[in-house]
């Protein structure tokens, strides 16, 4: 009987891929020309495992943006009572506002997040009434309308004229209420459209896969057509690499650059033989940062001969194994980690492409963290596939080559096993190509 | 071209190595061909070089120079014009980073003068990989520095077959 795979992903009809049925148990390759969909496939695997992992996270975030209107009345109150409180009061409630609109919601309770935020509402009411009632200049009256078209507004009522200030204050505790309720049942649930709505984000065309599975083990844990997402075990955090330029980008433009950013931004001095190996042999010389809380862009790299250069003006080449060297450092590669990373060869000298896949061979086979791996590099295929025979590894590595269907600009992921000829095929149109053009 | 045997005797016979004749698929598995889909008639006789050289060798009291593994005449349609192929077998290669040009180079080198310096030699030669690795060996020729040159091919069994056995 064939072993069961650790992870099993079948797509279908998304984007460029036709069809996919994909393990991952060690190494995965995945081969094919320029816009076969490997990238499709590596963000669905990402955006997949991340929205398991920060679900609870996910689903604050969104009711964090289903409050953004009434957190806006809110200040807009707040600056209208001025007048009529102490300065103690309205720093007071100014901080208070402050906590509830800018984050720090993920890491609280959602019952306390509704009982602070009603209680803030009923304090905003009670003073916005004090000054109503007590001034009835045109200067007010204009003020109690404007709010009272905002929370009707809020509110969804059509008339506001026949409402009592009362009444719609009330209806915004209500929505308070119903908002926080949908959120405590979505976290209970683990809907699977919480990870479709991040697809949606994620990808410009808002398309989902005709067919989209996990199986762990061989059981499904995640699918579209189940609307429960499971909690899968063998995965337990996701790292999405793919380009060492993110260091100096502007990481707002990409969603995962974010989030690696974070990753690599988490502080730690693990020792790990692995990072001696890039310190030692590859890159002489080690990533630093001064401080413990550090961003991104503070990273130095002392050289072994102690010179110390700014990140901005070291090769690329570095960067991509000082990657590799910070999540190693900071603890973030485990044995229940997926590291996907999209073209590993970009920006590497064809010896560090073989030194950065026998990293990838060593970290997976000393720590057992899974790679998902997209080339385009004879060297990366090759180095992947001979080094993990010498290492003992190859029974866990897997190859896979898109080719095209009949369909127009549609492809078939086709399992090579640990076959990489097949894959060389396809390079070698670039060698027809020489031969063609020149001498 | 394809192959032509009693050409191919004949000319074992003009330079006195008649007993270096051998049916090629007993060759290819001497070489290390595990293929059970390759299929020859069984009498289809092609010189072992390694046989040529190494009587040459033994006659000259010298050590036996690199040779290709063999050799045969292939003639065009109507038999007016006849080359000698040369054929060397990698079956064993598993890792195509031990391929070496110089290696390659001396063979054909060595298989020339072991012929006697023949002038119709067929312009390609070929060099026959397990199916498995024959793009990576495409790959590995024309990655090296200079590439090999396009008349060094690397094939498999099936194109040998196919370009001067069918």
């Amino acid at each position: 009987m064939a072993e069961i795979p650790d992870i099993q992903v079948s797509v279908k009809g998304f984007r460029a891929v036709a069809s996919a049925d994909i393990i991952v148990n060690g190494i995965t390759l995945v081969a094919g020309e320029n816009g076969s969909g490997k990238s499709s496939i590596s963000k669905l695997l990402y955006f997949l495992y991340k929205t398991v992992f920060n679900y609870e996270k996910i689903v604050k975030r969104g009711l964090h943006h289903s409050l953004r209107d009434v957190f806006r009345l809110s200040e807009i109150i707040h600056q209208e009572i001025r007048a009529k409180v102490s300065f103690e009061e309205f720093e007071l409630i100014r901080r208070e506002l402050q906590e509830l609109r800018h984050g720090k919601m993920v890491n609280e309770d959602l019952k306390q997040i509704e009982e602070k935020l009603i209680d803030l509402i009923d304090r905003l009411e009670d003073k916005f009434s004090e000054l109503t009632d007590e001034e009835s200049s045109i200067l007010v009256i204009r003020k109690k309308a404007r709010v009272k078209r905002i929370l009707s507004d809020i509110t969804r009522v059509n008339d506001e004229a026949d409402e009592q200030d009362q009444e719609l204050f009330g209806k915004i505790k209500d929505l308070i209420r119903q908002l926080v309720y949908q959120a405590e049942g979505a976290i209970a649930a683990r809907s699977t459209s919480v990870f479709t709505a991040e697809l949606a984000d994620a990808f410009s065309e808002g398309d989902l896969p005709e067919k989209f599975e996990v199986l762990e083990y061989g059981s499904p844990i995640i699918s579209l057509d189940i609307d429960q997402l499971s909690i899968p075990y063998n995965i337990q955090n996701v790292v999405y690499i793919d380009s060492p330029m993110m260091f100096h980008a502007d990481i707002s433009k990409n969603i995962h650059w974010e989030d690696l950013s974070e990753l690599l931004s988490k502080s730690g001095d693990n020792v790990h033989a692995i990072s001696e190996i890039i310190s030692k042999d590859i890159m002489l010389g080690d990533v630093v940062a001064d401080d413990m809380f550090y961003s991104t862009d503070d990273f130095k790299f002392k050289r072994t001969d102690g010179k110390i250069f700014d990140f901005i003006d070291i090769a690329t080449g570095y960067k991509s194994f000082s990657i590799l060297q910070l999540l190693l450092k900071n603890g973030t590669i485990t044995d229940k980690t997926l590291m996907i990373i999209d073209e590993p060869e970009s920006n590497l000298h064809p010896q560090w492409i073989i030194e950065y896949a026998r990293i990838i061979i060593m970290l997976n086979k000393e720590i057992g963290c899974k790679f998902f791996l997209a080339s385009h590099n004879p060297d990366m295929v090759s180095a992947i596939r001979y080094i993990s025979e010498k290492q003992g590894t190859l029974d866990k590595v897997n190859f896979y080559l898109a080719e095209k269907t009949d369909q127009r600009f549609k492809y078939n992921y086709k399992h090579l096993k640990k076959e990489i000829d097949p894959i060389f095929e396809s390079f070698n149109i670039a060698i027809d190509r020489i031969n063609q053009y020149g001498i | 071209m394809k192959y032509a045997k009693k050409a191919t005797v004949e000319f074992a016979k003009h330079i006195g190595k008649e007993e270096c004749l051998e049916p090629v698929d007993q060759l290819i598995i001497n070489e290390g061909c595990i293929d059970q889909n390759i299929n020859f008639n069984g009498d289809e006789l092609v010189l072992n070089m390694d046989c040529v050289e190494g009587k040459i060798a033994l006659l000259e009291k010298r050590h036996c120079n690199k040779s290709m593994d063999s050799a045969f005449i292939a003639e065009d349609l109507n038999g007016a014009s006849q080359q000698i192929v040369f054929v060397e077998y990698r079956f064993n290669y598993v890792n195509l980073s031990n391929v070496k040009k110089q290696d390659l180079f001396g063979k054909v080198t060595g298989s020339t003068l072991a012929l006697n310096n023949p002038t119709n030699i067929h312009p390609n030669y070929y060099y026959v990989f397990n199916s498995n690795v024959k793009q990576q060996a495409r790959s590995r020729f024309n990655r090296m520095n200079p590439a090999m040159p396009q008349h060094h091919i690397a094939v498999d069994m099936f194109d040998i077959k196919n370009l001067f056995f069918d």
